[in-house]
This record gives structure tokens, C-alpha cells and sequence, in this order.
């Protein structure tokens, strides 16, 4: 399993170098004087000429890159045009508040899409069946940017409930930079509660879209088994509903369920995007926009390779599941 | 068992979220008094600080950088200029702040600057004239943010300190704007950045989390992605009243629903200009809100290139601007706004009121076409815009269906706002017709005339018309050097006349300023100057 997880580190980082060259030349192309626009059209030429020497950006196109590359293995990406920061500062910053919706988003999805599938299978072409077939279908049909202002709307300006925008006005001491996490490790209640209830609303408006195609999925793989011989044999063996259908019904449709959350994870960091600007989220969505407005080049690379190498780390942990699942897989084989 | 955990799974997540319900049962209760307070709101503001929603975060706190709207309203209440804009009359001209008068030699380029004594730092330091020597040197030696308003204005050892409160700028050469250009340089304090220098980097380290202000707020804390917090510098010179703001928030909100949500519920005091126009119609409708609705600096404008067959041809151009609709421009795509008058906003002293105004007329612009070079070819003419922008799309339509009527073809351009940068570079690349909106750069009409049609001036978006002609050129070099203010702006208005006489551009439009926020904030005055409208220490509450 070590060597497994050995090999798969190695394997990415042909991968990265590819993405970090990819996006270093696709920057590059991107129409515009990035200079000049950080420092104003009304700057001055000595100004931009000034400015490109202290970036590196009057170098040869590859002395760039490699200039770019070798940074990198020092934890330095560069400075952003925008803040005048390293880019590895501003991510470090930034990061933790994406990475932390994300996963509230997943487990939502899996806790309502798993259940929901099974409920959905179980009671085909009923009346549950149908409610939830077109809850996942207005979920997968309604993008997440309007599902959370209608949430906001709804449960923070109507109702009150909610934050309408922020990450907490509670802060716990920063661990992890996790609020969630670091208000348990540092067992401060009242900031677990603060974070809770400014995720909730985002977590929810990311996930319903991603439940959505999880639980279609659990349905499907498991009407596909309704009808298997194994399980006509174990029903006529007496054997109870709930051990057929969890047992041998659910666990052996989860690899294809779990491959799908492992690709969940891409759309939902991309949605994640939209869902950061509407509640005002101080994730990496502001960051990268503006980034992008102001043709940020190191942002624009760094934000890309951070996500990419995180969407690579968890389908390896995907992969590995796998072999957790379903003895039949066998990683590193 | 098994599907115990599907049941517990489910019943968890239902539990969780009824719990932050349950949270909210209490913050349900507190939506009840937010709703009284909300009835209260409307005479008195609530128990915390004021909040300012902007559209975007801030990315830089140094004087030396700031740019952007947002930047420049938190240098603007951190910090001190030697001008500051006049705010109650509307005329934005300099006026004394830390400089408490000015003298200025006869041959119009030496300028000193008796200082205010009783100006300290938030660190404690007094205010001195080698603050503002060394204010000026960083600027020009970082050379970003607004450093090129002096940048070939000085040379070293020209800006020195005559004694503790008093500062003499010797110009390279006379400039009309130069008290003017003052309003953009925000004083630093020189020791406290000399103590925090690293490898001569004068501060800038420093000043990524901190500020070296005098000014009325101290910086609180800064969540580069969420919010910037002031807090009251208590001994400011200027004295506090009771009413003022104490604490002020600039909240980062990029998404304009959001930015509703804010201030109709009261969990924002005041939000920012660049909402759309719609937007504020529906503020108006509502209790404990006010709109404030001001023409602004902003001109909107499509430069005509004149060294670019067709629009090389006079004729031509007048023609064009003869064609086109001004009033479906200001009525229904800017939602009442005041048709522009050539290249100075209306609201800047020194607009002058000789300058041509075209209408739409499309008779006469035949007969301009008519008597052009190109009279009886078939006409084409670019127009560049961008495409992610509605109301631009609005003036693509528009402006095709106008030049239809006269007979000439439009050909598009689409392009982001660096693709429209980059165009402007050259006049090749330049099209016929670009659209842009430019605001006043200093609080002087050398911005709107020397700052776009003086050949120097060649190569930003601002002077996509490529204008180089010699009456013109040297009108405004007279202008730029006249140290007499009425024979200076006698000058100005002259080169005005002379500008609008080569319609260098369709001038549509002087937008209309909004703003939006709660009624229990009075003291907002509209000025047109980036920044300086959301200095929170001229706001009071009641």
C-alpha cells in the first residue's frame, strides 16, 4: 500500500509540471499588458520597465518559467501583481476557508445523496421515488449561484436564521486555519457554533447540485441489481431487507458511486467559486477572479496548481477506497 | 444495522442543520428585535460599527500603490494630504489640509508650503516637513499607484524641507495642475518607515499590514479576502464630535444581490456606486434608505482614431457624431444622465460652455459625408467595445443602427478590458471607435484636455483618438505653463473650443454618481474624486 501511495506521489509530478507549464504559457497568452494594467494605464513607461525587472518579466520566455519552477520547490510562487504579496502567502490565507466549504459540501452530499439513492431504489416507481427523482433533477437543473441567493434570501434576510455573508464573527484560535476543526482542538464552542452557522448556508447551496448526481447514481446502480440472481437467490433464502439491500446491493454499487464523488470534488471546487462571491466567502474564489481581472500571472498559475494537485490527491484517496471497498481491487498490484 | 447508518447518517445531517436552527431559534428571536431595531434603525444606527459594502477587496494599503476605488478610500481615511478636494461646494478645487497656503514663483516652478504644526502621526511622531520630503521620494521611487502624475517632475534633491514646517518643490518645468496633483499625495511618516525598512525597500514591507498615517482612522485589521477595520485615531487634528463614526468596516461584496440583501436589512450602512442602475430605482422604493444621485466626473465617451482611414477625415468624424442618438445613449441605456459637452465633465471648473455639441441629426450627417474624402465609397468603420458589458453591448446595437442610417457598415470588435488597453497602444491597432468611460485623474480640467490630447500623452485608453494637432498641441502647452489661475483657465477654456472644433470623439455622456445608504447617516457629500466621497470621518449619525 506504502509503495502504492509511493508511486502515485511520483506519477504526479509529470502531472504537475505539465499543468505549471500548461497554464504558464496559456497566462502568457492571454491578451494584454498584465504590467501595465497593475500599475494603471496612466503609468509611465520607465514605471512598467521597472516594475518587469523586479517580476523577472524581461527574461526569455523559458528563463521565466524556469525562474517560475525553481521557486516553487523553495514555497515561493512568485508575486502577486494585484496584492505585492507571494502568492504562496495569499493562498496559504485563503485556502483553508475553500478547502473547508468543499468538504462540509461533500459530506452533505454523500449524507443526502447515499440515503436518498437507497430510498429511491428501494421504493422504485413509488411515490418517494418520484418526489426524489425530481428534487435531483431540479438540483442538478438549478446552478448553485442561485440556489444560494435564494437560500440567503429565504433563510438569511426573510427568516433571519443565517449570517448573510462572512466566515464567522467568532473566530477559534488559528491550528489549522479549518474553523470548524480549530474551534474543537481548541474546544471553543461558541466559535464551532459562529462557523457552523455561516457554513451551513453556503455548504448547502454548493452540495445540492453534487447530492443530486449522487443519489441518481445510487439509484441506478442499485435498480441495476434489483434483478441480479445473487439477489433474487439471497431474498428467497429469507435473508432481512436490510442486509440485502445495504450489504450486498449498496456496498457493491459504491465503487462507481465513490469514483463519482472523487470527480465531484473538481466541479464542486469550481462551483465553490460562484458559491464564495454570493455569500461574500473569503476563499480563493475573490482571489483568483480578481487575479484574472488584473491578469495576475503567478496568481492565475498557483491557484490552478493548488487546485490540480489537490483533485489529484483525492482520487488517489479515492482510489484507495477502492481496494477498501472491494477486496477484488487490488491497489498497487 | 447496516442500514442503521443510512438512517443515522440522514437523521445526523437533519439534526445538525436543525441545530443551527436551533441556533438561529435564538438568532430568530434576534430577527424579531432585529426587525424592531429595524423600525428604531430608521432614526439611529445600530450597536456596532458602520459598515461600507465595496465591490471589491483591496489590494494594497501603501499610499505609494493604492489605484483603485477601494484603495483609495482607505488611504483617504488613513491618511493626510497636503491639498485636500473642496467637498461642500462642489468644485472640487485644491484646498488647504496639512499645507496651510502656498506660494508659487513668477516663473511658475518653484511652489512652497507653509505646514500645519499640530499634525502627529498615529504612531505619536509630529508631522514635519521631512515627512512630506520623504513622502514624495518613496512615491517616485516605488513608482507604482499615482507616481506618474510627477514622475518627470522632479529631479533629485528637488522637493526639500526650508525648515520643520515648511516645504518648497522646485518643478522641472511650470505645471498649472501641480496644487491639484496634491490631493493624491498622502503624507507617510518617515521615521516609523525607516525604523521598519528592509533592504531599502522603504516600508513597503511594512506597509502590507500596517499604516504610517496621520489620518482620522488607524488601520484595525485588514482580511485581505472579507474586510478592512478602521477605528477612531483619537488624537486627530481635526477633533472628534460625538456623532461621528467611530468604527467604520469596509465589507469586500462582489455580488450585487448580496450587496442588496446588506443594506435592506441594515446589515450595511452604505454600498458602492457600481451597481446597476435598476439596482438603485429599487432602493428608492424602500423605507430608511436614500439614494443620492450626483452628476459625476465620469465622461463617457467613443474617441474617434484620426489617424485611421475613415475617421482620419474631419468630415467623417462629424458625421458619425452627427448620426448618432444621444438621447436613446442618456435616456435608455444610462437612465438619465446628461449629455456630455465636450471633453471636460460638466461639474469641473473651467468647462467650457463654447465648445461644439453635436445632436442627432442624420440630414446634416449626410451632407458631412458629402463633403469628406470618402464622399460615394462604401464605408466601413471598427468599433471596439467589451463584451462582457451589457450597457457597452447596448451601445454596439446602437451605434450599428445609427451609422446604418448614413450609409456606413460597423464592423466589431469585442475585446476584455486589457485587449482594449493593449489596442490603444497604437494607432494601427486602435479601432475607428472605441467606447470608454473616463474620470478625472486630479481635480484640474488639464485631466480632461492636456491629459488626453497633448501628443506626450499618446498610447492609454484615454487617447484612443490619436488627436495631434499643432493649434491645439500648443494651446495646451500655454495653458500648462500660465501661473495666473483666470488667464490660466482662459487658456483651457480656449484649447476646448479648439478640441471640440476636430471631434476627436463622440462625447455621450456625463454618467449620474449613486450611491446608496441608510437614513440615519447624514454628512455624505458627493466628490467627485476617487475615494474622497467615502472619507466615514465626515459622516455623522443620529
Amino acid at each position: 500500500m506504502l509503495r502504492y501511495i509511493l508511486k502515485r506521489l511520483l506519477t504526479m509530478i509529470p502531472i504537475i509540471l505539465g499543468l505549471s507549464l500548461l497554464m504558464f504559457l496559456l497566462s502568457r497568452l492571454m491578451p494584454g499588458d498584465a504590467v501595465r494594467l497593475a500599475l494603471g494605464p496612466e503609468a509611465t513607461q520607465e514605471q512598467v520597465i521597472q516594475m518587469e525587472q523586479q517580476l523577472g518579466l524581461h527574461e526569455a520566455l523559458p528563463v521565466q518559467y524556469f525562474n517560475y519552477l525553481s521557486g516553487l520547490f523553495e514555497g515561493d510562487m512568485g508575486m502577486s501583481l494585484r496584492t505585492g504579496r507571494n502568492v504562496a502567502v495569499d493562498i496559504w490565507e485563503t485556502f483553508p476557508a475553500t478547502f473547508e466549504l468543499v468538504i462540509v459540501s461533500m459530506v452533505i452530499a454523500v449524507g443526502i445523496g447515499v440515503p436518498l439513492g437507497v430510498i429511491s431504489a428501494t421504493r422504485y416507481n413509488k411515490a418517494p421515488d418520484f418526489v426524489i427523482r425530481m428534487f435531483s433533477m431540479s438540483g442538478i437543473a438549478i446552478p448553485s449561484f442561485l440556489t444560494a441567493i435564494l437560500l440567503q434570501l429565504i433563510f438569511g434576510y426573510w427568516l433571519g436564521w443565517f449570517p448573510i455573508i462572512g466566515r464567522a464573527s467568532i473566530t477559534p484560535e488559528h491550528v489549522t486555519g479549518l474553523f470548524l476543526l480549530d474551534s474543537v482542538l481548541t474546544g471553543n464552542m461558541a466559535a464551532f457554533t459562529n462557523s457552523f452557522q455561516h457554513l451551513l448556508l453556503p455548504a448547502i447551496s454548493l452540495s445540492i447540485a453534487s447530492s443530486a448526481q449522487i443519489m441518481r447514481l445510487t439509484r441506478t446502480n442499485m435498480i441495476e441489481r434489483l434483478n441480479k440472481d445473487y439477489i433474487l437467490a439471497s431474498r428467497s433464502y429469507g435473508l432481512p431487507n436490510d442486509l440485502v439491500e445495504n450489504r450486498y446491493m449498496l456496498k457493491n454499487s459504491f465503487t462507481s458511486i465513490l469514483t463519482l464523488i472523487g470527480m465531484q470534488f473538481g466541479s464542486l471546487i469550481g462551483n465553490a467559486f460562484l458559491v464564495e462571491t454570493v455569500f461574500g466567502w473569503p476563499g480563493m474564489a475573490q482571489y483568483s477572479i480578481e487575479g484574472l481581472m488584473y491578469k495576475d500571472y503567478n496568481a492565475i498559475i498557483s491557484v490552478t496548481l493548488v487546485i490540480g494537485i489537490l483533485f489529484a490527491l483525492i482520487n488517489m484517496v479515492v482510489d484507495i477506497l477502492y481496494s477498501a471497498i472491494d477486496p477484488r481491487i487490488k491497489v498497487g498490484g | 444495522m447496516e442500514k442503521g447508518w443510512i438512517k443515522s447518517t440522514f437523521l445526523g445531517l437533519v439534526a445538525v442543520t436543525l441545530a443551527a436552527c436551533g441556533g438561529g431559534g435564538q438568532s430568530e428571536n434576534d430577527s424579531t428585535e432585529a426587525l424592531d431595531e429595524e423600525v428604531v434603525a430608521q432614526i439611529s444606527m445600530p450597536e456596532r460599527p458602520f459598515v461600507y459594502a465595496a465591490q471589491q477587496t483591496v489590494g494594497s494599503i501603501d499610499p505609494a500603490k493604492a489605484l483603485d476605488e477601494t484603495e483609495l478610500i482607505s488611504i483617504v481615511n488613513m491618511y493626510d494630504p497636503l491639498y485636500a478636494p473642496e467637498r461642500t461646494d462642489g468644485s472640487m478645487a485644491p484646498s488647504p489640509h496639512i499645507a496651510t497656503d502656498f506660494e508659487v514663483s513668477e516663473d511658475g516652478r518653484t511652489y512652497t508650503l507653509p505646514l500645519r504644526e499640530d499634525v502627529t502621526f498615529h504612531s505619536g511622531n509630529p508631522l514635519t516637513a521631512d515627512d512630506v520630503v520623504y513622502s514624495m521620494e518613496r512615491m517616485l521611487a516605488i513608482g507604482e499607484g499615482n507616481a506618474w502624475l510627477w514622475a518627470d517632475l522632479f529631479s533629485e534633491g528637488d522637493v526639500t524641507a526650508e525648515d520643520d514646517y515648511t516645504v518648497s518643490f522646485q518643478l522641472n518645468e511650470p505645471y498649472a495642475p501641480f496644487l491639484s496633483s496634491l490631493t493624491q499625495l498622502f503624507i507617510v511618516d518617515s521615521q516609523l518607515l525607516q525604523e521598519n525598512e528592509v533592504d531599502g525597500d522603504y516600508g513597503q514591507a511594512f506597509l502590507d499590514e500596517n499604516d504610517a498615517g496621520s489620518g482620522p482612522y488607524t488601520l484595525d485589521s485588514w482580511n485581505r479576502e472579507s474586510q478592512l477595520e478602521f477605528a477612531a485615531f483619537e488624537d486627530y487634528w481635526q477633533g472628534w464630535d460625538e456623532n461621528q463614526i467611530q468604527n467604520a468596516e469596509m465589507k469586500f461584496v462582489p455580488e450585487e444581490a448580496t450587496v442588496k440583501t446588506l443594506l435592506v436589512s441594515g446589515q450595511a450602512d452604505m454600498v458602492h456606486q457600481y451597481m446597476n442602475p435598476t439596482s438603485y430605482e429599487e432602493f428608492q422604493g424602500q423605507d430608511g434608505i436614500v439614494v443620492e444621485e450626483d452628476p459625476s466626473a465620469m465622461i463617457q465617451e467613443m474617441p474617434m482614431n484620426t489617424q485611421k482611414a475613415p475617421t482620419d477625415d474631419i468630415n467623417v468624424r462629424k458625421a458619425i457624431a452627427s448620426a448618432f442618438d444621444y438621447d436613446v445613449a442618456t435616456g435608455q441605456i444610462l437612465n438619465g444622465a446628461a449629455q456630455a459637452e465636450g471633453s471636460v465633465p460638466l461639474s469641473v471648473e473651467g468647462h467650457s460652455e463654447d465648445v461644439t455639441v453635436f445632436e442627432k441629426d442624420v440630414e446634416q450627417a449626410k451632407e458631412y459625408l458629402e463633403q469628406s474624402d470618402y464622399a460615394g465609397e462604401d464605408l466601413t468603420i471598427s468599433f471596439m467595445y467589451l463584451g462582457d458589458n451589457a450597457e457597452q453591448r447596448q451601445y454596439s446595437q446602437l451605434v450599428s443602427s445609427n451609422l446604418q442610417e448614413i450609409g456606413i457598415e460597423v464592423e466589431f470588435e469585442t475585446a476584455t478590458w486589457p485587449q482594449v488597453t493593449e489596442a490603444a497602444g497604437n494607432p494601427e491597432t486602435t479601432a475607428n471607435l472605441t467606447i470608454i468611460s473616463d474620470t478625472l485623474k486630479y481635480p484640474h480640467v488639464d485631466s480632461h484636455t492636456f491629459g488626453k490630447y497633448h501628443p506626450s500623452t499618446h498610447g492609454s485608453y484615454r487617447t484612443a483618438a490619436w488627436l495631434d494637432n499643432e493649434e491645439v498641441t500648443q494651446k495646451l502647452e500655454e495653458a500648462r505653463v500660465e501661473t495666473d489661475i483666470e488667464a490660466q483657465l482662459a487658456l483651457y477654456d480656449e484649447a476646448q473650443v479648439l478640441i471640440s472644433e476636430q471631434v476627436p470623439a463622440i462625447y455621450i455622456a456625463n454618467t449620474t454618481h449613486r450611491i446608496a445608504y441608510r437614513d440615519y447617516i447624514e454628512g455624505y457629500e458627493f466628490v467627485p474624486l476617487m475615494g474622497y466621497d467615502v472619507s466615514f470621518y465626515h459622516f455623522t449619525t443620529n
